[in-house]
């Protein structure tokens, strides 16, 4: 093909406009790479929040409702407000819904054990004895008593037992020692426990520890309790409980229960053992208390009625639209109206806020500078072109024809475009992710300052409860972990991304010379070449 | 009025008027000619009688819509005058129209490459045809801005024989050169048609030429006469 040979020719032999030609070639492509990168990157990111945030359902008490509730059942001028509770068989029950993609749930219990020490064990530490009030039930809820150093959790122990719940192992910040002997509990009443809990007490894969679990029962409304003191028996479930006075005066009953557990497995742990520094170095906070069951085995552990296994199911969507389907189904299945189902569509909001600003910001900057410099590519192409006009005149003369002179400049645009796309295609990519930073923190900037003008109302502000055991028998599917505004933001170039710009540097050369090539075929070779004469 | 006895027509004009566009007066006026293979005619008349005008019409470069030119049995408007222009007739313009900021054989390569010859080595034959003009190995490698007027006369003349036409037509093709190197450009334009049978027209103020012409017209003021046959 002479025609390429001979555009090539043409292209070294005109160094100086063309490098003029290419510059402007080279902006546009760069810019444009940094601008698609951005936005498909963003509309990656996006998509995947929205798919993971805006999917994930929470189920959270009605303040309004449950203080209705309160307010018409007070008697005697006391305004009693209840945290109302969900049972954990409803809850695991909602993952039947079709509207789900999935479920996680896991749950957890304070225990105590005669036979284990517990690391960080302190003697100061009192576990005492008897129910106390639901909402104290377990570690999140532990009160201060009596001296600075003295400690009374209520109804719990040294060790948290855990059930099905093994993020930690998928996001390697757990793994099973490397022993040989160690497996993931596959039947009911296998556990694991960590490396430092082993050592402390010489436990193998093989024994069997017990630990003792303070079950709290719910006394049912209307039960008869008259005659009852503390210190009584109380059967309920087939089982003796023990009453205990609460402050008020109100009886609760607690039964304690042996649970038996064959370790299966020991397990190495990367996690701080405390999750943070001014927590106190007690071993009901210390990750390495943790002892690691199935959510079976734990649930197993439970009566009915009994309120202190907390349990924390996340529910995901098949899709952010199928919210109301699984809202009618979960109310089917006897979801009192004092809970509101919804998804964190605020947090995502708040999270892709400054995603979406940077995507818009980059889409309309490169509209802006493919059109001008679309234009400029045009104009600076047709005053080359009639710069050429002798020289197609020349060429038309001896006889080659309108559409190969135009594909002779054609190749030539596009041999400078291909120049300027691997040029503009590497430091594009460079580019990018710095741009993409200071853009990125700049919006991001802008979403905290406007939110935290909006006040509490505004995003962020709404209620999110993440897994922490209210009152009753269990409570409740996470919010968003954090509802920080996205500030960083990882930029990758995709085969896509590359075929788009690849697309559009096409579609400008070819536009180029079609607008250059249609003034220059209008005109009859004679007349070219008279103009010069 | 045919001396071989068997000379055919390449080409005719009949009745071929031409005006400028916007321009009031008629520059050529009903034009009848007839131009057979192996034979050279010279077209002389005075400076703007027209001649440049009748040659770029004769090249397939503009359209005359009163009158009819022929090539062979077909109307030059009735064929591809790309095609026409690129295998079938060579030019040779009174201003050279190279391309100027390449080499000599590079323009006569590009004129192969254009009326697609398909021989094997184009820069050879171009190199062969520019030493037949006088232009030396080193003076052919040279871009054509730096060759004197008379050097890119004589690269036009290659480049209009390069492709083998039919009709070979020169504007004014000695007028930058010296009487020997005139004498040399004459003596390949004859062999052209007495030995090879194209059809050459030359227009030229030359007396020389119009002395080995086998035809001679006159130009005057849009009017073609013929004026003597050898
Ligand atoms: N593009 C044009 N538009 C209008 N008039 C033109 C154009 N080109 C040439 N003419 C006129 O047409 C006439 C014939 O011009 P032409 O170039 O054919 O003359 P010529 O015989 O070749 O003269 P010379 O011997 O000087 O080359 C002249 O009067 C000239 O001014
Ligand atoms: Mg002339």
């Amino acid at each position: 093909m002479y025609i390429i040979a001979n555009a090539l020719e043409n292209l070294l032999r005109n160094k100086g406009r063309n490098i003029l030609i290419m510059v402007i070639i080279f902006a546009i492509i760069a810019t444009t790479v940094v601008s698609l990168i951005i936005n498909n990157t963003a509309s990656a990111v996006i998509e995947d929040y929205r798919t993971r945030f805006s999917s994930q359902v929470s189920i959270t008490p009605d303040i309004e409702k449950v203080r209705e509730e309160a307010m018409a059942n007070a008697s005697e001028g006391r305004v009693m407000m209840k945290v109302p509770t969900i049972a954990p068989e409803l809850l695991l029950s909602f993952a039947q819904s079709d509207a789900l993609q999935r479920t996680e749930a896991s749950a957890s219990l304070s225990v105590g054990s005669e036979s284990l020490v517990a690391i960080d064990h302190s003697d100061d530490v009192d576990y005492s004895p008897g129910g106390g009030p639901g909402g104290m039930v377990g570690m999140s809820g532990s009160s201060r008593s009596g001296g600075n150093t003295s400690f009374s959790i209520v109804g719990g122990g040294d060790f948290n037992l855990i059930g099905g719940a093994w993020a930690d192992f998928d996001a390697g910040t757990r793994a099973l020692a490397d022993d040989g002997a160690s497996t993931m509990p596959a039947n009911d009443k296998e556990c694991l426990v960590s490396q430092d809990l082993a050592d402390l007490n010489n436990i193998s894969v093989g024994d069997t520890i017990t630990v003792q679990a303070q079950m709290n029962l719910d006394i049912l409304e209307g039960t008869d309790m008259t005659g009852y003191a503390a210190g009584d028996t109380f059967h309920a479930n087939g089982l003796e409980y023990t009453l205990s006075a609460g402050m008020g005066g109100e009886l609760f009953a607690s039964r304690t229960a042996d649970i038996a557990l064959k370790v299966v497995g020991i397990y190495d742990d990367l996690k701080e053992a405390y999750d943070n520094e001014n927590l106190p170095q007690m071993a009901a906070f210390n990750h390495r208390n943790e002892i690691l069951t199935t959510l079976d085995t734990l649930l197993a552990a439970r009566e009915s009625n009994e309120n202190n296994i907390a349990l924390d199911v996340a529910y995901f969507l098949k899709s952010p639209e199928l919210l109301e389907d699984f809202e009618s189904y979960v109310r089917d299945a006897g979801l009192s109206d004092q809970f509101l189902v919804s998804t964190d569509a605020a947090s995502y909001d708040m999270v892709v806020k400054p995603v979406l600003g940077l995507k818009n910001i980059t889409l309309t900057f490169m509209v802006v500078v493919l059109v001008l410099g679309a234009i400029i590519l045009i104009l600076l192409t047709s005053i080359a072109i009639r710069e050429r006009k002798y020289e197609i005149g020349v060429l038309r003369a001896m006889g080659m024809k309108k559409g190969t002179v135009s594909l002779g400049l054609w190749a030539e645009l596009l041999v400078m475009t291909a120049v300027c796309l691997v040029l503009g295609i590497g430091i594009g990519v460079l580019a990018a992710q710095p741009i993409t930073d200071v853009l990125l923190a700049q919006q991001a900037e802008a979403v905290t300052t406007s939110a935290a003008t909006m006040g509490p109302g505004g995003p962020g502000g709404g209620p999110v409860m993440i897994g922490a055991p209210i009152g009753g028998s269990s409570i409740m599917t996470g919010g968003l972990a954090s509802t920080q505004p996205l500030s960083e933001m990882s930029v990758t170039i995709g085969l896509g991304t590359i075929a788009e710009i690849i697309a559009i540097a096409l579609l400008l050369a070819t536009l180029a010379g079609l607008v250059a090539t249609s003034r220059i075929t209008k005109y009859e070779p004679i007349k070219i070449l008279m103009e010069r004469n | 009025m045919n001396t071989m006895g068997h000379a055919t027509t390449v080409l005719a004009l009949d009745k071929v008027s031409y005006k400028y566009d916007g321009a009031k007066s008629y520059v050529l006026k009903q034009v009848d000619a007839s131009f057979e293979a192996g034979k050279i005619y010279t077209i002389i008349g005075k400076s703007g009688s027209g001649k440049s005008t009748l040659l770029s019409l004769i090249a397939g470069l503009d359209t005359c819509k009163d009158g009819d030119i022929r090539y062979g049995e077909k109307s030059l408007n009735d064929i591809d005058r790309d095609d026409y222009r690129a295998k079938s007739i060579g030019v040779v313009f009174q201003s050279y129209n190279l391309l100027t900021n390449t080499t000599a054989v590079k323009n006569i390569v590009l004129s192969m490459n254009i009326s697609k010859s398909t021989l094997a080595d184009k820069k050879e034959h171009a190199s062969a045809l520019l030493e037949k003009v006088g232009i030396d190995q080193e003076t052919a490698e040279r871009q054509v801005l730096k060759l004197s007027g008379g050097e890119q006369q004589r690269v036009a003349i290659a480049r209009a024989l390069s492709h083998d036409p039919n009709i070979v037509i020169a504007d004014e093709p000695t007028g930058n050169l010296d009487s020997e190197t005139e004498e040399e450009i004459l003596g390949i334009l004859a062999s052209l048609a007495h030995k090879e049978g194209k059809c050459v027209i030359i227009v030229t103020h030359s007396k020389r030429i119009a002395t080995i012409a086998d035809v001679i017209y006159g130009m005057n003021s849009g009017r073609l006469s013929q004026m003597r046959i050898k």
